[in-house]
């Protein structure tokens, strides 16, 4: 590809893009400004760098043009700068499957996925976190360096203090967080709390797991999805009792992916997710539902894995019923009055309005 | 030509009467019986049976009432074990297995919400209507053909989730269940595009959230969609 014809391109798509997000941030109520802009275009930038190493052009048809919409949507909205050292937010290619809609047909396309770095998370507490004016440079403390917890005497807070050596693994993380009347707050972040979000990843992988004890999740009697669930409850918390050693156990390797295990990338995901634990309790004012929206996408592991299991079962496969004039199955009876048989007579308890139809206090559905 | 009446929608009870002219069924029992009682004019008698979804209060919460009527009410083994409850006039019917109730041959489909065995039921009747009743379910596995009234949760609108939790109106650890219980605006309108609406008469929008949904908005974002009747419950 040539100098003149890549930057040619790249303006094409620049000018078939760009208004396209403009109108859909201005419908949402959220104004364009010049940052939004610029990290709109460094995003295009990175995506066609990717594309480009791929071999992928932006009109290959099986590339998932609506996908990279809202990436940038996303993106400008969340004011994420691909092109910031350290850097904010990747791209990467990955495959799907795309049903045809109306038909059973499945057609692959190439997706681009959009994560946010630690750094990106930084960049959105700095933006977006409540009172917050600044986040000062985050320490990364190693087990060998020597550190000390912040304390208060009476409502003044000593702060933490650190003097770091470079040795060792990193065993925690603090935000020193600027607020906008000029206090400092100080988030730590625990290297053991990161259990709690390896059993959640690991909770997510299992989702369509049976241990072959049945067919698969959708085909599982109640009987059977009772002992799915009883397994999985035992997995979990063997995970959590091992704790992070958890990760050289052969036993949950197929549920552990493998950005948690290869020794080449475990220790930046560790820190990334220690990071995150810091940066998502932060209360964020994002001003605006579809941006908070947008960082729940981004950000929330939760929703996003709802989202594709939703993708990847809704609306997949077709069953019928038909009314056919025969008794089969039937289990019409004549109404009558009340009858019982003795040994399966209910027993006629006045239940209040408020009480559930079932004597377990989990019976009823939360109102909201 | 079916007759669709709402006795009760949303998380304070649930219960549906409808009838082909022929066979009248309850959806779900979830509000007080003495209002179940006004809803068919006292005439439970005329009630063939009652098809529940799953055992949270807000759906069989007079169960008891309705199988000592002489009812019988259907539903899964998974609910059945949930409530704890034996009684002649209960049966258990099997995931996909059809089974008839007069005019109606039913057939129960799994769902996904956060309870044991939860169904949606799928009816077709002798006058060639066939009724969709699918409700507290995040998403729906199945396609459907020739549909002629469709009775589906439409929950919450992430949209409007977002707001109530950035004011505080709603706890932001309800986002979590919500996202696997029920079903959003969004899915909702995923489901509609999926499937052939061509002999689709009605629809019916159940279960709308009391703070999280927008009654207005869904109603005119579905017709928009489908160009067909909707109400809602």
């Amino acid at each position: 590809m040539t100098e003149s014809t890549f930057s040619t391109a790249l303006t094409k798509v620049n000018d078939s893009f760009f208004p396209m997000i403009e109108k859909q941030l201005t419908g949402n109520g959220i104004k364009m400004d010049n940052y939004s802009k610029q990290c709109v275009l460094t995003a295009i930038s990175s995506i066609n760098n990717v594309l480009d190493s791929k071999g992928i052009t932006w009109n290959d048809a099986d590339l998932d043009k609506n996908n990279i919409t809202q990436i940038l949507i996303s993106v400008a909205s969340l004011k994420l700068n691909a092109a910031a050292s350290p850097r904010e937010v990747y791209f990467q290619t990955r495959n799907v499957s795309v049903k045809k809609q109306g038909t059973d047909d499945v057609v692959w396309k190439k997706q681009i996925e959009m994560g946010i770095e630690g750094d990106g998370n930084d960049a959105i507490l700095s933006n977006f976190g409540r009172d917050v004016q600044s986040v000062a440079q985050i320490w990364l403390v190693r087990s060998e360096d020597a550190f000390t917890y912040p304390s208060f005497r009476g409502l003044k807070l000593e702060p933490p203090t650190w003097s770091p050596t470079g040795k060792g693994e990193v065993v925690r993380v603090v935000y020193p967080v600027i607020k906008k009347n000029n206090t400092v707050e100080y988030h730590i972040s625990e290297r053991e709390d990161v259990i709690k979000n390896l059993v959640a990843h690991i909770n997510n992988n299992m989702m369509n797991e049976t241990f072959g004890i049945a067919q698969n999740r959708f085909k599982a009697t109640f009987d059977e999805k009772k002992k799915i669930a009883k397994k999985k409850s035992e997995v979990l918390s063997k995970v959590k009792a091992v704790g992070l050693a958890a990760l050289d156990e052969e036993e949950f390797a197929k549920w552990i992916s493998p950005a948690w295990k290869d020794p080449q990338s475990r220790e930046s995901m560790l820190i990334r997710k220690m990071r995150n634990n810091v940066t998502k309790r932060i209360p964020k004012d994002f001003g605006n539902a579809f941006v908070e929206m947008n960082y729940e996408a981004s950000v929330d592991e939760g929703f996003a894995s709802a989202r594709q299991e939703i993708t990847d079962n809704a609306n997949d496969e077709i069953i019928d019923v038909d009314y056919e004039d025969s008794t089969t199955n039937s289990y019409t009876d004549q109404p009558e009055t009340e009858q019982y048989e003795s040994q399966e007579e209910v027993k006629e308890e006045s239940q209040s309005e408020k009480e559930p139809v079932k004597t377990t206090p989990a019976n009823d559905e939360p109102p909201f | 030509m079916i007759d669709i009446q709402v006795l009760g929608s949303g998380s304070a009870g649930n219960c549906y009467r409808i009838s082909d002219g022929s066979t009248t069924l309850l959806l779900e029992c979830g509000i007080r019986y003495k209002d179940i009682q006004k809803g068919v004019q006292f005439k439970m008698s005329d009630v063939a049976g009652c098809l529940v979804t799953h055992e949270h209060g807000d759906h069989c919460k007079s169960l008891k009432d309705v199988m000592r009527a002489g009812i019988d009410c259907y539903m899964s083994s998974g609910t059945a074990s949930a409530l704890n409850i034996h009684h002649h006039r209960l049966k258990r019917v099997k995931n996909k297995e059809p089974f008839q109730i007069g005019t109606w041959r039913i057939l129960p489909f799994d769902v996904q919400h956060d309870v044991s065995e939860p169904y949606g039921f799928l009816l077709a009747n002798k006058a060639g209507d066939k009724l969709l009743f699918a409700t507290d379910t995040y998403y729906i596995k199945y396609r459907f053909k020739d549909l002629t009234h469709i009775m589906v949760e439409c929950n919450y609108s992430m949209s409007v989730l977002n707001d109530n939790i950035l004011a505080g109106r709603t706890p932001s650890v309800m986002k979590g269940r919500l996202l696997r219980s029920h079903f959003s605006l969004e899915n909702v309108k995923e489901f509609f595009k999926a499937n052939d609406l061509s002999r689709l008469e009605e629809i019916w929008l159940l279960h709308l959230s009391d703070s999280n949904s927008n009654e207005a908005q869904f109603k005119k974002e579905i017709m928009q969609l489908t160009g067909k009747a909707v109400y809602i419950a």
